[in-house]
């Protein structure tokens, strides 16, 4: 009896492992197309009413959700601290954000690196950096959505299987 | 009025509160060690690239030592990193150097106070004009003042009627307190002189170099009266002409003209029946007169009245007040032979 409920709790925790990371798959375009929208906004902030970054930060921040509400959040309060200068304010909003995040380490790199930029050029200039790291995101969070499926799905079967064979070599 | 600032708060605590936010924290460690005596007299404070860090206070240039405070003799004087410089530029500018383009191109930054920052760098030229100011090495970073009741001597001079004051051109050297001047006057006529039986006007401010109301996010940040509408950050001749249309005023005020598509908005606007106050750089009327771009403004006798400024008994020394027409001296100032020598 106690072998069996050992055998059921591998099983179950392989498979809820399986399940987590398949979940962490499924997640990668959805915080990359929330990404994706905040910096749409950030966008029309700057490019109709030249509004100051930090309060073009909070105004993303309020009309996205998720990881996107979170990071430029984070980087809007960094940026108003005393000594705050925006590649910074960016890049620790950015990672704070990534560990909570499903994003791959290659998006919290593109976002880094979009961070050198912030606030430090013309209007015309920051507004095609964002629409680079928008393009990036969009071809990002398309690869993603592809794979995600069939990744996902991979990695539940994986779950279970593997924890089946843990059992069965155990038992 | 050394020692105190906008509002009547003491210079010291404007410059705490208000500038020094604005700088690397290092730097407002050691400017906050000054002496409150020398902060309250300081006008200016100017950071260059690689040079120690002055304040100006009054007739006096004090350096701020590495460790902090006054230097003394034989002290390290606080020298301006290259890091610092773009440090406090990003400060300055919140962090949004893209919202503050022109301001930079124009070679200043308004901050939120009304203190006015001047910019000196490498300029980048495109089709002869200055598209943008690059490798800023310097800042002049002047503490806004605003004197309430800097014009009261004049007002009497300049109100023409209940409704109208005459047109005026104010002239002075830089840095005679010309702006102070042109504020106040925009504040009295916009709020009413009782006193002399005006009970105040529609005045419509083009702030080209938003120096006269330092509009800060579109808020003016001095006392400009409470009928004041500001156009900011908006080039005076179209700005003129704007707001005749837009906001029907009395009163147009506007800064330092020159140019040759001010004078035909100042013609206009004086046309549209409103009156005009604006100001000019130069050490007397025959001056100004002289300057190709303004001499049709005195040809067409277009201002009524001109009032000369000049540094004699400190900022806003009123030289004489002129009919600009006949070029009559209506009032002499304290060096009296100052206007007289302007009169024909």
């Amino acid at each position: 009896m106690v072998k069996l409920i050992g055998a059921a709790l591998v099983v179950g925790s392989a498979t809820l492992i399986g399940n987590t990371v398949a979940r962490n798959h499924l997640d990668r375009p959805r915080d990359l197309a929330e990404l994706a929208f905040a910096f749409a906004v950030l966008e029309t902030e700057i490019s109709y009413a030249r509004t100051p970054l930090c309060e073009a930060l909070v105004r993303a921040s309020r009309a996205s959700r998720g990881i996107a509400a979170r990071m430029f959040r984070m980087a809007a309060a960094s940026l108003a601290s005393a000594e705050g200068l925006p590649g910074v304010a960016w890049e620790t909003a950015v990672r704070c954000a990534y560990a909570s995040s499903a994003l791959a380490p290659e998006d919290r790199d593109a976002l880094v690196a979009f961070g050198v930029t912030l606030g430090s050029c013309s209007a015309e200039d920051q507004l095609r950096h964002i629409s680079l790291v928008r393009e990036r995101l969009h071809a990002s969070e398309a690869r993603a959505r592809g794979e995600a499926e069939r990744t996902a799905r991979m990695w539940r079967y994986l779950g279970a299987t593997v924890g089946a064979m843990i059992a069965l070599l155990l038992y | 009025m050394p020692g105190e600032g906008r509002g009547g708060k003491p210079v010291h605590k404007v410059i705490v509160d208000e500038i020094l936010p604005y700088l690397p924290l290092k730097l407002r460690s050691a400017i906050a060690l000054m002496p409150g005596e020398v902060l309250s007299r300081t006008g200016e404070i100017r950071l260059r690239r690689g040079r120690p860090v002055m304040l100006l206070a009054g007739d006096d240039e004090i350096v701020v030592a590495a460790r902090g405070g006054a230097a003394r003799q034989g002290d390290d004087p606080y020298i301006i990193s290259d890091q610092e410089a773009l440090a406090t530029l990003q400060l300055m500018a919140g962090g949004s150097l893209y919202a503050f383009e022109e301001e930079i191109r124009q070679g200043y930054i308004t901050l939120r106070g009304g203190h006015r920052v001047g910019l000196v760098g490498r300029a980048v030229i495109e089709r002869g004009q200055v598209k943008v100011l690059k490798d800023i090495s310097g800042f002049c970073v002047r503490v806004a003042r605003e004197v309430l009741g800097a014009a009261d001597s004049v007002m009497p001079h300049i109100i023409k009627s209940r409704t109208r004051l005459f047109h005026t051109l104010i002239i002075s050297p830089p840095r005679c307190g010309k702006t102070t001047l042109l504020r106040d006057i925009t504040r009295q006529a916009s709020d009413g002189v009782p006193s002399l039986g005006f009970p105040g006007i529609q005045v419509g401010v083009v702030d080209e170099r938003s120096e006269i109301a330092a509009c800060y996010a579109g808020v003016p940040q001095n006392t400009v009266g409470l009928r004041t509408d500001v156009l900011d950050a908006c080039p005076k001749a179209e700005g003129m002409i704007m707001l005749v249309r837009s906001v029907s005023p009395d009163l147009v005020v506007t800064d330092e003209i020159g140019r040759e598509e001010d004078v035909l908005a100042i013609c206009e606007v004086m046309n549209a029946g409103v009156s005009m106050i604006a100001t000019a750089h130069g050490e007397s009327l025959e001056d100004v007169a002289e300057r190709p771009t303004l001499k049709s403004v005195f040809e067409g006798r277009l201002f009524e009245r001109a009032i000369l400024l000049s540094h004699a008994n400190g900022p806003g020394t009123v030289e004489g007040i002129l009919d600009a027409r006949t070029r009559k001296v209506l009032v002499a100032g304290p060096h009296g032979d100052n206007a007289r020598a302007c009169a024909p």
